[in-house]
C-alpha cells in the first residue's frame, strides 16, 4: 500500500493537534482495514494491485482542512441503506439521497458491532470521530464512490485562542461557559432545587448532578430565588450548574491568567469584556471531574 | 552598580507605613478600579486586571504585610515587572497612596536590624532615614514570589 502525504506544512494549534491524533488514526485504520480492497479484488476491478492513501493538508480561510482519500471500495451505501431501514432510521421505500446516507453513518446509533461490520466496517466510532472534531469546532465530510474510493474531509479551527462563550453571572461576578459544552439552560428557583437532600435534577429522565457555582466559590446564598440552570455535557456525560443569571453570548479571546494562578483549576483562562474589564473561563472537565467525585 | 549614584525610588504607603520601590521595577501605576476576583486562589491575590490587554493579578500588599486595610479610600495599582527567566511577569500591587519619588544613593540603605522589625526582614532590602521618617525599601522580588503565592494550600479555611 502507499501513503502520499502533502502539505506537511501546515500549521495548527497544539491544543487540536492533540485532539485530533486519535481520529486520524481512526480514519486511516478504517481506509486500510476497509477501504482498500484485496488485490485480486482490486486487479479484476482494473485497478492497481497498490492500494493508495492520500492525505492532504491545506488552509480554507480561518480553517485548516485534512483529507483522507483512499481508492479503496468506497462505502456500501445499500448496505447502509439496509441497515438504516432495519433499524427502523428510514421508512422502507423512502428516497434517500446520498449525502443522506453518509450522513447516518455519523450517527451515534448506527455504530453497534452487527451494523459495522455489515457496512464494511465504516461507521466504528465514526460518531466518536465527528465528536472529537465538534468538540475543538471542526467539522467532518465524507465524500464516497462506489469502487473509486472515499475521501473524508476534517475542517478545523487553526487556532482555539477564540471560542464562544456563554456570559454568565454569579453573586456579581462575570464567568464565561464556553457554548459548546452547553446543551441546555432552564430557569428554576431556589426552592425547587434545594429543598431535596440530594443534589440531583431530573434531565431527560435520568438524574444528573447539580453544582451550585455561588456555593463551590464561596459566595454568599444569593437572595434572588429565580436563578439559572444550565445543563453541561461533557463526553456525554451531563452535570448541570447554578447560576445567577444568564448575561449574554460573548466571543472570548482566551489569555492565560498566569503564573500565579497555576494551582487553581476551576479557570481555563481569562477574557476581556466590552467594558475593558476581565471574565474568567469556566474549566467544564475540571468542574465535573470535581462533581463526579462529591 | 554604582552604589554612590542617586537612584529614584516609588514612595507609597500601605495603611500608615511608608515603603519605597526601585522604578527600575515599575512600570505603570493605575487607579484601582474594577477587579475579578479568582475563586480558590491565593489569600494574597485580591484578583486579575486587564493591563494593556492582559491579564495581571493583583497582589493585597495589605495582607501580605499584615497591615489594616482602610476602607473606602482611592487605592492604587503599581504595576511591576518581574523578570523572571527573560520573561516578562506583571503584578499589581494594591496600596493606598503612592506619594512622592525618592532620590537617594544605594549605599544610603541601611541594613534591616534584626530585632524591632515586624515584618517578614525578607521582604525588605533595608531602610533609609529620611527628615526623621524611617522608609522601608522593597526587595519586590522576595515580596512576590510566585512561588509562594500560588500555593493554594495558603488558603485560609472557614
Amino acid at each position: 500500500m502507499e501513503l502520499l502525504i502533502e502539505g506537511q506544512d501546515v500549521e495548527i494549534d497544539k491544543s487540536i493537534l492533540k485532539s485530533i491524533e486519535s481520529p486520524l488514526k481512526h480514519i486511516i485504520r478504517n481506509s486500510i482495514d476497509h477501504g482498500i480492497e484485496p488485490e485480486e479484488v482490486r486487479i479484476a476491478k482494473g485497478k492497481s494491485a497498490e492500494g493508495l492513501i492520500k492525505i492532504t493538508a491545506f488552509h480554507a480561510g480561518a480553517n485548516a482542512v485534512i483529507q483522507i482519500q483512499d481508492d479503496g471500495g468506497g462505502i456500501d451505501l445499500e448496505r447502509v441503506r439496509e441497515c438504516a431501514i432495519s433499524k427502523g432510521l428510514i421508512p422502507k421505500d423512502q428516497v434517500v439521497s446520498k449525502q443522506d446516507l453518509i450522513s447516518l453513518i455519523l450517527e451515534p446509533g448506527f455504530t453497534t458491532v452487527e451494523n459495522v461490520s455489515m457496512v464494511s466496517g465504516r461507521g466504528v466510532g465514526m460518531d466518536v470521530v465527528r465528536k472529537e472534531l465538534n468538540m475543538v469546532g471542526g467539522s467532518l465530510e465524507i465524500f464516497t464512490e462506489k469502487d473509486l474510493g472515499t475521501s473524508i474531509i476534517m475542517k478545523l479551527p487553526t487556532t482555539l485562542t477564540i471560542i464562544d462563550t456563554l456570559m454568565v453571572d454569579v453573586s456579581e461576578n462575570q464567568l464565561l461557559i464556553p457554548v459548546l459544552d452547553i446543551e441546555y439552560c432552564f430557569k428554576d428557583c431556589n426552592e425547587n432545587l434545594f429543598k431535596k437532600d440530594n443534589r440531583y435534577i431530573q434531565f431527560k429522565n435520568s438524574p444528573i448532578p447539580l453544582v451550585s457555582l455561588r456555593e463551590r466559590f464561596g459566595y454568599p446564598a444569593g437572595d434572588h430565588n429565580e436563578i439559572m440552570v444550565i445543563v453541561i455535557n461533557k463526553f456525554d456525560q451531563r452535570y448541570a450548574i447554578i447560576v445567577d443569571r444568564i448575561i449574554g453570548e460573548h466571543q472570548a479571546v482566551i489569555k492565560p491568567l498566569g503564573e500565579l494562578f497555576l494551582n487553581q483549576h476551576f479557570f481555563s483562562g481569562g477574557s476581556v469584556m466590552v467594558d475593558g474589564r476581565l471574565a474568567l473561563i469556566l474549566d467544564t472537565n475540571f468542574l465535573y471531574n470535581q462533581v463526579i467525585k462529591i | 552598580m554604582d552604589i554612590d549614584k542617586k537612584m529614584s525610588y516609588i514612595d507609597l504607603r500601605i495603611g500608615t507605613e511608608q515603603f519605597a520601590i526601585s522604578v527600575s521595577k515599575v512600570l505603570e501605576i493605575i487607579r484601582f478600579d474594577q477587579i475579578t476576583h479568582v475563586p480558590d486562589s491565593s489569600p494574597f491575590v485580591l484578583g486579575v486586571i486587564n493591563f494593556r490587554g492582559s491579564i495581571v493579578p493583583v497582589i493585597d500588599m495589605h495582607h501580605r504585610f499584615n497591615i489594616d486595610c482602610n476602607k473606602g479610600q482611592n487605592k492604587m495599582v503599581v504595576i511591576v515587572d518581574l523578570q523572571n527567566k527573560d520573561k516578562n511577569v506583571l503584578m499589581g500591587l494594591l496600596v493606598d497612596q503612592v506619594t512622592d519619588v525618592l532620590e537617594f544613593e544605594y549605599s544610603s540603605i541601611k541594613s534591616v536590624p534584626d530585632l524591632g522589625i515586624k515584618y517578614n526582614p525578607e521582604f525588605l532590602e533595608g531602610f533609609i532615614e529620611q527628615e526623621g521618617r524611617f522608609i522601608m525599601v522593597l526587595n519586590i522580588d522576595r515580596v512576590l514570589n510566585l512561588q509562594e503565592l500560588s500555593d493554594i494550600s495558603l488558603i485560609e479555611q472557614d
